[in-house]
């Protein structure tokens, strides 16, 4: 019972695991209450118990073995035991399984424990599914866990707040690999399926649709309700009514998702799902181009190009480069996009740092906006940077200057994913 | 001699009170019965699975009854239509040649409606019994569970009969039979024990289709009618997404050559007109139906991805000697994209020599998220193309291929959905002329409805594959490819 109930923990568990347990449970009574002159007819039995109950034919051994070596009996236990080790190799190419998969179909695991902070995970991707943002926003500050995919999630909630910039850098970045995951074959699964939620808030529905396609395909079973509602979701955006209704049909069909999908049958959606819809569809690009699946820079720039009032894809824009160490993109980005308002203290020390690198007159300087406090702080950093560097003690630099983009731009290293 | 005068009597009177009758007082309506998937007014061949459908009314019952010229059946069900298929296979079979009327009554909210009649031609050439094709998430870049399958056309049987489960999640391309013969047959298995898989008569050979003078292993290709040579493209495919939303991804080639495969000893041979040609790109080949010539798609280098609307593929052909194994030295063009202002890509020659049917697009080389792609009918006697406006729908239409007798053609149509591709079937008569083409049946009309797979290239042949996905994971793990000069 307790390994079962540990089993229940993973994240691929599936109830027809279970259901072998007890099949070869209830085999395994069958054989107990058969009588002894006929027990023999059992081994005809083994291969329509795989065939039903599939690893559950081992429960049924173990039970038989102990059950038999505590009377004595030797022969049966062996020779059923060969028999049950023979059948998942003899028909696993029927099921086309590997040989390890033969012998465990359906479960996918043998062992399993519960894994909190994969519970927590899941918590914030439900959240952020939810539009919870400040429930993210506060799940990952606590994280004592410095990963890209906490970092994904606490960069996404305070873009949706409007205070990326000012947050950014409060907490562990990963370079620009926290802000969107990079879809490789060795990406790991709960990132494949939460990669989707950043490029749709950003109304980028191509790569919205790219990411949530590969969270179906990479799911247990290659099924997920969560990916089939947000391909609705992204069809509709789109006005793609065909597809859409290909979506909406399949969770029609199923008791959790039947009334969402009601409301979103198109022509007769909701009035809720009509203003959301509006909404979403001022974020979608109006120009085509070609981009590289990683070109996340032009990906931006060409929201950008439709909307430029889009804060969220700005955001993303200036702290894609700035993580990327691309003072020159920043400094471009921001001229096209940003200019003219006052800049916040990312961006302010972003710009001092672009302006020396270029070599900016005072007047070019003047018409950013910045503060000149900034300026100043920048000249303690220098002075400080040079004293560490010479006694090789960054601690004071670092317990003062440690939440600024100059100590950032100096120290930190990528992390590949 | 009395008696059977009556039975006949009786019998006649039966099949038309048969085809007049339908529930009573069944009120009829004038808009089209929403049957899917969509049989209305279509012509099928004689030997086809049962065209199963639903009624997306969801009614709580239905009778269809089907009036040929000779006989009749009747079927009830309620949403769904399921007909029983040895009475369906002896229906078809009495009625080939003939036209069926189709009338369908369903009961909706306790009452019944009669929806107004539509018709099946069946026509006596019969399509290939198999079809293979890959199942494949429409993933853009990224792949999991890739399975080939073999469907029998005349029941609802499906066979696995590669699947990368059991090769390592491997990538597989498409397979291809030589001239609709499953005795021999083609596919590319990727992944780091991959080769062509090529099989004749279930010997299986694992091949490296590449040598120093090719850009890539061997890509898109075909069979020489001897089984003898392949003709494959090699090209460097780069994929990357459109901005906007609905028009996904497109893939085009930066580089790509043609090149021919001698099987029997181990050797590439190109031709300087199509290899090696830094201005030009040439890729999807084929051969033709008497493997003189391979036909081919070419198109002038441009700037990309800048320029990618400007890449447009016209279709050309040079000839081949397989005796020699040398090629001609000129390029006939058969259909100029400069003219036509549209991209031709996958060339199908049918059997009897007297078509090409192609698939064309704006630009560039990857129809299957270009929406306006359709299918073309060349007919290479006459030079006329035929836009099969019938066959066609305002989806992606491509990955085609041929029957033995050149009548039916069969091709995967992202129609409805918009995005899993399905396989369509199209009779073309001994005039040429094109039929509404119809979904392969499947024995759930619900099935498409659910499933999350799409139909990767349908390739028809008369007999079944003679290897099994065993044999496949065999050649994988344990096979030694061959090299190719």
């Amino acid at each position: 019972m307790t390994w079962e109930l540990l089993r229940n923990c993973g994240t691929n568990y599936e109830l027809s695991s279970t259901i072998s347990l007890l099949g070869g449970l209830a085999a395994f009574y069958i054989f107990k209450s058969t009588p002894n002159r006929i027990k023999w007819f059992g081994i005809l039995l083994i291969p329509l118990f795989y065939w039903l109950f599939g690893y559950g034919i081992f429960v049924f051994i173990l039970l038989l073995i102990i059950d038999q070596l505590r009377g004595k009996q030797y022969i049966i236990p062996v020779v059923f035991t060969i028999t049950s080790i023979i059948i998942p190799v003899a028909t696993r190419q029927h099921y086309h399984l590997t040989t390890s998969q033969a012998y465990q179909y359906p479960a996918s695991s043998f062992i399993d424990k519960p894994d909190f902070q994969f519970e927590k995970l899941l918590a914030l991707s439900v959240e952020s599914s939810s539009g919870h943002w400040g429930k993210v926003a506060t799940l990952t500050e606590k994280d004592p866990q410095k990963s890209s995919i906490i970092a994904y999630f606490y960069n996404l909630s305070h873009g949706m707040m409007g205070d990326l910039p000012d947050k950014i850098l409060e907490t562990y970045q990963p370079g620009p690999l926290g802000l969107l995951i990079q879809l490789k074959p060795t990406t790991p699964l709960f990132s494949i399926w939460n990669s989707s939620e950043a490029w749709f808030q950003l109304g980028d529905m191509t790569m919205a649709e790219h990411s949530a396609i590969l969270g179906m395909i990479f799911s247990p079973k290659h099924r997920s309700a969560k990916m089939v509602m947000r391909l609705a979701e992204i069809n509709m955006i789109n006005g793609d009514t065909a597809a859409t209704s290909k979506y909406l049909i399949m969770l029609q069909k199923t008791w959790l998702y039947k009334q969402w999908a009601q409301e979103r049958i198109p022509g007769h959606e909701s009035e809720y799902v009509k203003g959301w819809l509006k909404e979403k569809r001022s974020l979608i690009p109006q120009q085509d181009t070609l981009r590289a699946a990683f070109d996340y820079q032009r990906s931006l720039r060409n929201l950008l190009q439709t909307n430029s009032q889009n804060k969220l894809a700005c955001d993303y824009l200036l702290c894609y480069d700035l993580l990327s160490k691309d003072i020159n993109a920043f400094m471009n980005d921001y001229s096209l996009y940003k200019k003219g308002q006052i800049p916040g203290k990312l961006y302010s020390e972003a710009l001092v740092l672009g302006l020396i690198q270029k070599h900016a007159t005072a007047q070019e300087v003047q018409s950013y906006y910045i503060y000149q406090k900034v300026i100043n702080d920048f000249n303690n950093y220098s002075q400080l940077y040079n004293q560490a560097v010479q006694s090789n003690d960054f601690g004071l630099l670092k317990s003062t200057f440690g939440k600024s983009y100059w100590f950032y731009y100096s120290f930190a290293k990528f992390k590949q994913s | 001699m009395k008696i059977s005068v009556y039975i006949a009597a009786l019998l006649i009177v039966l099949t038309l009170s048969g085809c007049g009758s339908q529930p009573n007082h069944a009120q009829k309506v004038s808009g089209q019965a929403p049957i899917y998937p969509d049989y209305s007014n279509i012509t099928i061949p004689v030997n086809i699975a049962p065209l199963n459908f639903l009624l997306r009314n969801k009614p709580n019952k239905t009778q269809v009854l089907l009036c040929g010229k000779k006989d009749t059946l009747t079927v009830n069900g309620n949403d769904k239509v399921i007909f029983p298929i040895k009475e369906w296979k002896n229906f078809l079979s009495v009625e080939a040649g003939h036209r069926i009327n189709v009338r369908l009554a369903a009961e909706i909210n306790g009452k019944w409606v009669e929806y107004p009649p539509f018709f099946w031609d069946v026509a006596p050439d019969k399509i290939d019994r198999y079809v293979t094709y890959r199942l494949i998430e429409p993933g853009y870049e990224v792949w999991n569970s890739l399975q080939i399958c073999e469907r029998d056309l005349e029941n609802f049987d499906e066979r696995v009969i590669a699947d990368n489960n059991q090769l390592g999640n491997a990538c597989m391309n498409c397979h291809i039979h030589d001239n609709r013969n499953a005795d021999i047959s083609m596919f590319h298995l990727r992944g780091k024990n991959g080769g062509t898989i090529l099989n004749k008569q279930g010997k299986i050979r694992k091949l490296t289709l590449k040598n120093d003078n090719m850009i890539s292993p061997a890509v898109y290709g075909d069979f020489h009618p001897s089984g003898d040579f392949g003709v494959f493209s090699t090209n460097v495919i780069i994929p990357e997404f459109h901005a906007k939303g609905n028009i996904r991804m497109e893939v085009y080639d930066t580089q790509s050559d043609i090149v021919v495969a001698d099987f029997n000893n181990n050797r590439m041979l190109q031709s300087p007109l199509i290899s090696a040609t830094p201005n030009s790109l040439e890729t999807f080949p084929v051969f033709s139906a008497d493997g003189h010539y391979i036909y081919f798609c070419t198109a002038q280098a441009v700037k990309l991805p800048e320029q990618v609307k400007k890449l447009k593929y016209s279709i050309c052909r040079i000839a081949f000697d397989a005796k020699t194994k040398t090629f001609g030295n000129m390029i006939d063009t058969l259909w100029n994209a400069r003219q036509t202002k549209q991209s031709a890509c996958h060339l199908k020659a049918s059997p009897d020599g007297k078509y090409l049917l192609f698939t064309v697009a704006d630009y560039g080389t990857f129809p299957i998220w270009h929406r306006e792609a359709d299918l073309r009918l060349l007919n290479l006697q006459t030079g006329k193309t035929d836009n099969l406006k019938v066959v066609n729908s305002d989806r992606s239409d491509t990955y085609h291929s041929w029957s033995s007798n050149s009548r039916w053609f069969i091709f995967a149509s992202k129609r409805g959905d918009g995005q899993y591709g399905k396989p369509y079937i199209a009779y073309l008569d001994k005039n040429g002329m094109a039929h509404k083409a119809f979904v392969l049946p499947q024995k759930d009309p619900s099935h498409y409805d659910e499933t999350l797979k799409s139909y990767n290239l349908p390739d028809l042949s008369n007999n079944k594959v003679s290897f099994s996905s065993s044999d496949i994971e065999n050649a994988y793990e344990n096979m030694k490819a061959e090299q190719f000069k």
